[in-house]
């Protein structure tokens, strides 16, 4: 299983854009950023936030609670922790414990 | 050989209660593995209800399955993301074991990027080096099945030319039962959100590689959602095969030599009722056309 480094280097540019709060500005902001449809760069991010965030209400019983309690407060939460934590985990219970040590240091 | 016809099985009651009548009619089930894993008290992989539940229906019927995996992320350059990726496959070998996967495919693109799991595929650049880095994955997943794939990904911005793709997948796929996986709803999606001819890319393909089609439906993201205020097409499985997508696949699977399946793809949540003739009708279709190509 081979590594790039070039490829690699790419790959995180493209992670670190991906989950800026603007992603097309942060990479209007590198030299070294490849060329890329703006509209397209946020749809992904949009997408992947919102991966994320089914991803989170699929694994922690108490997310799903508070987002059917309060969704408009449970959407805030979630655009902060976001922005605040990198999503390291493709399953829900990492993810679900990952949420809940953010808001257990809050 | 003939193609036959298969359905995805999803990992929600009420789908798998809907459409049981279907699985009885399919040729196969393709599952995707990390649906059925969940993890134990130390971390570890294991088999979730739907393991189990997946594995009684394909006794139940007497069908074959196929894999088509989510969180392989083949172009994921990090090395430190090697520890992940054997972990990855043991539990895939353990799978393998039970279900026995006619062939095993997963996604053009990285969904793990420098350690972020963004787990939506995003594109790679179009070289020798990115293709090496998927090829490599693919031969090591052939320790635990032979026939291995790559399906062509919907990428919402891209790192080149979208009709080099087709070279790319070549250079990809250049090993012995490495095969592709054409999805032509995505193919369909990227050309309507791209506006080319989707029969451009499929002219570009080298069509003996494939050795599944996916068929499904998809919808369009909303107005609001992007500032400029455009609308691009999804991958999103959420609605009937469209006429277009019909179109194509009548078109291209009687040029698939080594066609040996053709997938049904519908996402849990969004079957009620209503949709259950409707996916027999797709079924039917689907089978219809690779009879016709026989003739």
């Amino acid at each position: 299983m081979p590594a790039d480094a070039d490829l690699a280097r790419l790959q995180a540019l493209l992670a670190d854009a991906l989950l800026a709060p603007d992603p097309v500005a942060f990479l209007r902001a590198r030299s070294d950023a490849p060329p890329v449809d703006a509209d397209g760069l946020r749809l992904a991010a949009l997408l992947i936030a919102k991966l994320r965030f089914q991803r989170l209400l699929n694994g922690s019983a108490a997310a799903l609670e508070f987002w059917q309690q309060d969704p408009a407060g449970f959407t805030r939460a979630f655009r902060t922790y976001h922005q605040a934590v990198p999503p390291t985990a493709f399953d829900p219970w990492r993810e679900a414990e990952a949420f809940a040590a953010w808001c257990a240091a809050k | 050989m003939t193609a036959a016809v298969g359905v995805t099985l999803q990992p929600d009651e009420r789908y798998l209660e809907l459409l049981e009548p279907l699985f009885a009619t399919a040729d196969y089930l393709e599952v995707t593995p990390e649906t059925t894993w969940r993890r134990d008290d130390d971390g570890a992989w294991c088999p979730n209800g739907y393991w189990r539940a997946f594995l009684d229906l394909g006794a139940r019927y007497g069908k074959p399955f196929v894999g088509h995996a989510v969180c392989g992320s083949f172009g994921t350059a990090d090395a430190n993301d090697l520890p992940r990726q054997r972990a990855w496959q043991a539990r895939i070998a353990e799978d393998h074991a039970a279900f026995h996967f006619l062939w095993l495919t997963d996604h053009l693109g990285a969904a793990m990027l420098d350690g972020r799991a963004v787990t939506l595929p995003i594109a790679l650049p179009m070289t020798a080096a990115a293709a090496a880095v998927v090829r490599a994955r693919l031969m090591a997943l052939q320790e635990v099945v032979p026939d291995t794939g790559i399906e062509n990904s919907v990428f919402y911005f891209l790192l080149g030319d979208w009709r080099d793709e087709p070279a790319f997948l070549g250079d990809i796929l250049s090993a012995p039962r490495t095969h592709l996986l054409l999805d032509l709803h995505n193919v369909h999606t990227m050309a309507q959100n791209l506006g080319v001819d989707p029969c451009d890319y499929l002219d570009r393909l080298d069509l003996a590689r494939v050795i599944e089609i996916h068929l499904s439906g998809g919808s369009d993201s909303e107005p609001r959602w992007l500032p400029s205020g455009r609308v691009l097409r999804l991958d999103s499985h959420d609605h009937a095969v469209p006429e277009e997508v019909w179109r194509l696949y009548e078109r291209t699977a009687p040029r698939c030599a080594n066609l040996r399946g053709v997938t049904l793809e519908r996402m849990e949540g969004t079957v009620d009722d209503g949709d259950v003739d409707g996916l027999r009708r797709e079924l039917s279709r689907a089978r219809e056309v690779l009879g016709a190509g026989r003739r």
